[in-house]
């Protein structure tokens, strides 16, 4: 039978490896500002390279995690903003991918107007979007975190203190995060998934809650535990397991 | 698509010959299995294949040689020669656990999704387009499958119907789609499921999607296509958990 300790604990196991996940994006966020900050106190596109050992440091953490890096708002350096992204290749080595920055091309990535960006943009908090199909970007089944970005050069003050000029993130792609979470979910007894502030699947531990799919009214007899991870709206649900 | 992200050209690199080589060799086995190509059949000659799939000819070669190995073709010298089918390798449960646990949760709701939208949209078409006539033929192959002996039977009379299903929808593409589809899947399908007790319930499903057409109910027909490969998909995510991340308790 499902027991309340055994989907507590797991609740528990999964908030941590969000939570991990988070303190090492913020701390991809900082490093970050501070590498980019020279005494010029403006920003230019030279310095968008110097976040690369942060990047890999925190790839080299994660290695379940397709790629890393940071968003600049338009305005910031270029009037289309930036994005230095990387992923580390086959090879070991670190590169950064492209994007298609330029309005009304068929590729356009139109980041500013995706939950991802936006949101850590106007709210200021950490943010989990999808599962989604990443169109123009990575043109993958993705879940992306994010992080505010804050100013670290010498008119902005000290790292960590000043105007959000973008997001620091990573992407994880769905195949990836499976084996990461789910050895977790299928430690409990009943039909369990992990779903988003959407009420969308990111996980689940049986044919019943599949991916991507939304659960818009709880489940019969169902537990539902909140995760306590900054304000994502990450919920665990578990129902007594059915067969079909 | 313009410009290739670096993740994306390494999707494109060109296949090694060894892995192109499995990949002719899986399939001609799947086509076997699933009747496209029956007992007898004459294969297209070396430089044919070779121009058809768009290989080197030697990897042609070590394809042909390894189902030759395998007892699958035979090639016969002189004027009546050529490489002949002889055999229908049996499905290796070694080889379907290995490509069912390959697929992701999400690569495996994604197949369901894009079954789903085929067979969907084949029985709409097929609603408008059919004949009374042709509803009564395809209530027949749907029925089928309560007889066969067998997973192998099973998965062929499964496959059979599907694919007459989609004859009825007038669309070569749709056609090409489902064929693809199944290719895919129907093999580990019947690998899965316990064909002793699951014949029944297939037939079930076909005869309810043919009631739907033959009523001229296109909702009730797109709903009983759903709902098959819906019931199918959960077995299939059921057995890959199983058999990748083990239950703790006893589940």
């Amino acid at each position: 039978m499902m027991t309340d300790d055994s989907v507590q604990e797991v609740a528990a196991q999964i908030t941590r490896w969000f939570s991990d996940l988070f303190d090492d994006l913020v701390q991809l966020a900082d490093e970050s500002a501070a590498a980019m900050a020279t005494a010029r106190g403006r920003l230019s596109s030279r310095d968008l390279k110097a976040i690369e050992p942060a990047a890999g440091r925190f790839l080299d953490k994660h290695p379940e995690h397709e790629a890393a890096g940071i968003i600049l708002r338009p305005g910031i350096i270029g009037a289309q903003g930036e994005i230095e992204w990387w992923n580390r290749e086959a090879d070991g080595r670190l590169r950064t991918l492209p994007f298609t920055l330029t309005p009304n091309t068929a590729g356009f990535y139109d980041f500013e107007t995706l939950e991802w960006f936006s949101n850590v943009i106007t709210t200021g908090r950490p943010t989990l979007t999808g599962p989604y199909v990443d169109y123009a970007g990575m043109d993958k089944y993705i879940i992306t975190t994010t992080v505010p970005l804050r100013d670290g050069t010498a008119a902005g003050g000290p790292a960590g203190a000043g105007d959000i000029i973008g997001a620091a993130g990573c992407d994880i792609e769905m195949r990836a995060l499976e084996p990461a979470l789910m050895p977790l979910l299928r430690r409990i007894d009943a039909d369990a998934a992990l779903v988003s502030q959407h009420d969308r699947i990111v996980l689940g531990n049986s044919g019943r809650f599949l991916v991507g799919n939304r659960v818009t009214s709880p489940p019969a007899q169902a537990h539902i535990v909140e995760l306590p991870v900054h304000e994502l709206g990450l919920r665990l649900i578990a129902a007594p397991a059915e067969n079909r | 698509m313009g410009q290739l992200s670096g993740v994306q050209s390494q999707v494109f690199r060109p296949l090694p010959d060894i892995l192109r080589s499995d990949a002719i060799v899986e399939r001609l086995t799947t086509a076997i299995t699933l009747g496209l190509l029956r007992h007898g059949e004459q294969l297209p000659v070396e430089n044919q294949l070779t121009a058809m799939l768009g290989v080197a000819t030697a990897t042609v070669r070590d394809a042909l040689q390894t189902l030759r190995e395998r007892g699958i073709i035979e090639t016969r010298r002189g004027r009546s020669g050529g490489t002949f089918v002889v055999a229908a390798p049996a499905p290796e449960p070694d080889v379907l656990r290995a490509r069912l646990v390959n697929l992701s949760m999400a690569e495996l709701r994604d197949l369901a999704d894009e079954q789903t939208s085929n067979g969907m949209a084949a029985a709409r078409l097929a609603a408008e387009r059919a004949f009374a006539a042709d509803f009564e033929r395809l209530s027949d192959i749907a029925g089928l499958i309560a007889q066969a002996d067998g997973a192998t039977a099973c998965m062929r009379a499964d496959f059979r119907f599907h694919i007459e299903l989609t004859v009825l929808a007038q669309s070569e593409r749709l056609m090409q789609n489902e064929m693809r589809l199944l290719s895919e899947s129907v093999e580990i399908l019947w690998s899965v499921l316990d064909w002793r007790e699951d014949r029944a319930r297939a037939a079930e499903e076909h005869l309810a999607i043919v009631d739907g057409l033959r009523a001229g109910d296109v909702s009730a027909a797109q709903t009983a296509v759903r709902d098959h490969i819906a019931h199918n998909t959960y077995r299939l995510v059921q057995r890959r958990l199983d058999e990748m991340y083990p239950a703790g308790a006893a589940r």
